[in-house]
């Protein structure tokens, strides 16, 4: 996976722990209970590019939802004077 | 549990003067008590949802320092957006002089310039669909996100678009997130060039796009609220979801 390209870093702050999130519990569980089901639920409804494999529709969920996190994450980190 | 029908849209004679003028005078913030609220307790494995009564639950938040909220929603559930206009008011109430943020899953980050533009006063509700292509790229009824984005200019929050540009998840749709870095260059660079361009009033600042790396945020940073949606918070659905 190329982490570092520019496309990617315009979406994700972190491209290290993007990385290191895939080799956890917490990935797993969601792959198999958020992704998965929704893939199956886009193939049932007829609304999946054509033969979209299921590698790529993780691939856009991950960058769909890195991105509203990262977004968020450097908000945060550019208004760091919070509540004393 | 929120109706999924699409007979909650805004009355007609609130939701049209809204989109001619943009005005806000006679539109008042829902009522905060008027939903269901819960928690859920992230678990990587089991999470758990708790009841709270929604008024306590923001100021308990709040106490307890919480950085950010992710507000989960059906997208065509009008009670939903009501109930995120209402945190909106209500954190602001809390915390009157607090920078805040709302994240929008609903605008691509290209359109960052349109929402500043929004919340300077400068570019109406109506300007704001047309130049986000809200219609193409999220497709969701606008008139249901409206009290959203009129809290928040009241609020004096900073929008901020979340999602990724179509054109470049169409890409990945169809090679991967290697393909995206492979063969979208040119394209955004295309796009870059454009979003720079001034078009009406204040440009925005773009966020995204740097080659720095930046950390997870410090313990202690400004809140943001975003909304967010997906499957597993559509299992609470009229809830807020919190990370602690």
């Amino acid at each position: 996976m190329r982490m570092f390209c520019p496309l990617l870093q315009r979406y994700i702050n972190n491209p290290i722990a993007f990385a290191n999130f895939s080799t956890t519990t917490a990935f797993e569980e969601y792959v198999d209970y958020v992704v998965r089901p929704s893939y199956d639920l886009h193939q049932e409804m007829g609304i999946l590019n054509a033969n979209m494999p299921f590698r790529n529709f993780l691939s856009a969920r991950l960058l769909w939802d890195e991105s509203m996190g990262s977004t968020s994450a450097r908000w945060a980190k550019e208004n760091p004077d919070g509540v004393r | 549990m929120s109706a999924l029908g699409f007979q909650n849209d805004l009355p007609s004679h609130v939701a049209t003067p809204l989109l001619s003028d943009g005005s806000t005078a006679s539109v008042a913030p829902p009522a905060l008590d008027g939903g269901s609220v819960f928690l859920v307790a992230p678990h990587a494995t089991s999470p758990s949802v708790i009841k709270v009564d929604p008024v306590k639950a923001v100021k308990r938040l709040l106490d307890n320092k919480t950085r950010v909220m992710f507000l989960g929603e059906h997208h065509n559930s009008s009670p939903d957006h009501d109930l995120q206009a209402a945190l909106i008011a209500r954190v602001r109430e809390l915390q009157p002089n607090r920078p805040l943020a709302i994240g929008l899953e609903a605008v691509q980050k290209q359109f960052q310039p349109v929402l500043d533009a929004f919340v300077a006063d400068e570019v109406d509700l109506t300007e704001l669909k047309e130049r986000v292509e809200w219609d193409k790229r999220w497709t969701w009824p606008f008139e249901r996100y409206m009290l959203v984005l009129l809290a928040a200019k009241k609020a004096n929050a900073r929008l901020l678009a979340l999602n990724v540009d179509s054109e470049d998840l169409a890409e990945v749709d169809v090679g991967g997130l290697q393909g995206l870095g492979r063969t979208r260059m040119k394209v955004n660079d295309r796009r870059s060039e454009r979003s720079a361009r001034p078009k009406s009033g204040r440009g925005g600042k773009r966020s995204g796009g740097g080659a720095q790396e930046i950390s997870p945020p410090p313990s202690n940073a400004h809140f943001v609220v975003t909304t967010l949606t997906c499957e597993c918070f559509a299992l609470s659905c009229s809830a807020t979801s919190t990370t602690l």
